[in-house]
């Protein structure tokens, strides 16, 4: 393994360490009824009602409910473990300061735009048939995800490999 | 430099390479998993020598993995409270959480670019020790956790409090994501080696 890659998994794994006690020391009360409804449940509720009027989905604490569906979002299912794994893996990679600030950004608006996309989805079915709730929660979305940051991963570290590139 | 034909080239394999992991893993994972349950046990042993432990797939809606551990010797709970020597507790999770960091660390080592065959044998040869690895810092460490779970809330139960063990600490950090982390890095490691010993 060269350097640049034992580095890159080194201090990837040691800020993952750093960000998962940070949101540990988080209260699950504070999760629950301030973060969780105003930064994922009402958004979440706005696009379910705007597609689905009839749905009136509500939104109380950390539950989105419904008449049809009810979706309890706890800690972990808020696309912290993923943002933190894509946070540390950009911060690890060593890159100019302005390519780092672009992955943050980015990075961050794509891992919340996969989660809300997987808590909307996530209501569908248990609307729909919620015997196939465990099986995309624990099984398909979770590795689908990882796919899809990943793929954002590896466009960011060629552009940014680029841009220094070009600059030089 | 990659260029971003190559790029997506390498995006889409990803995406075909993780659909048909994913697949398999759903309709043929529990043999791989049932394959793994002695060295799940294995694992659990060592780390926590008070039990024999017996890890076995259970039928039910969800197919689970199941861990059976004998307490060898009384496993103290509060101050005048244990668990006899010889009767048996249970954990579980289920084989598809269980096959999660599988198929992510499947898909990393499949589709990570390399320049030779020698470098991809290597690469191949490196797959089963980086299972194995993957495999012991995930599910016997979660089966364990959630053994501790079950402490815990028997010694809130009796009003005390308990310091949670490094296993249930191990348990939540894998569980928050290090579970994804894990075989990521690791499939980046072999790689890596790989590229390193034949260039």
């Amino acid at each position: 393994m060269d350097f640049h890659t034992l580095r890159f998994v080194v201090v990837a794994a040691i800020l993952y360490g750093v960000f998962h006690w940070a949101y540990h020391q988080v209260p699950d009360t504070t999760l629950r009824s301030v973060i969780y409804p105003n930064l994922i449940g009402h958004s979440a509720a706005k696009v379910i009602n705007t597609m689905t009027p009839e749905r009136k989905v509500r939104v109380k604490d950390n539950t989105i409910s419904s008449n049809k569906a009810v979706l309890n979002i706890v800690r972990g299912c808020d696309g912290s473990g993923v943002w933190f794994m894509l946070m540390a893996a950009v911060l690890g990679f060593g890159a100019k300061f302005k390519h780092l600030l672009v992955g943050v950004v980015l990075g961050t608006i794509a891992v919340y735009s996969i989660n809300q996309v997987r808590i909307i989805g996530l209501y569908y079915l248990i609307e729909w048939n919620r015997t196939y709730f465990p099986m995309v929660h624990t099984y398909f979305a979770p590795t689908l995800i990882i796919f899809l940051i990943a793929a954002f991963f590896l466009w960011w570290t060629r552009w940014s490999m680029q841009d220094s590139n070009q600059e030089s | 430099m990659m260029n971003n034909n190559l790029q997506l080239k390498l995006a889409i394999k990803a995406f075909l390479i993780w659909l048909a992991l994913s697949l398999a893993g759903f309709f043929w994972g529990e043999h791989l998993i049932k394959a793994l349950t002695p060295f799940y046990g294995e694992v659990i042993e060592q780390i926590d020598s008070s039990y024999q432990t017996h890890v076995y797939i259970k039928n039910e809606t969800e197919k689970k993995v199941v861990l059976a551990a004998t307490a060898l010797r009384a496993i103290p709970i509060v101050a005048d409270k244990s668990l006899p020597a010889g009767r048996t507790i249970e954990s579980n999770g289920t084989v598809l959480h269980a096959l999660v960091p599988l198929v992510i660390l499947l898909t990393v080592i499949i589709v990570f670019p390399l320049q030779n065959s020698k470098q991809r044998i290597l690469l191949s040869v490196l797959t089963i020790p980086a299972i194995l690895l993957v495999s012991a810092l995930t599910v016997p460490l979660q089966l364990l956790g959630n053994l501790e779970v079950g402490y815990m809330n028997a010694v809130a139960k009796y009003g005390y409090t308990k310091d949670a063990p490094w296993a249930l600490e191990w348990m939540l950090l894998t569980e928050g994501g290090g579970r994804w982390l894990i075989p990521v890095l690791t499939g980046i490691g072999c790689g890596g080696v790989a590229r390193k010993l034949f260039v």
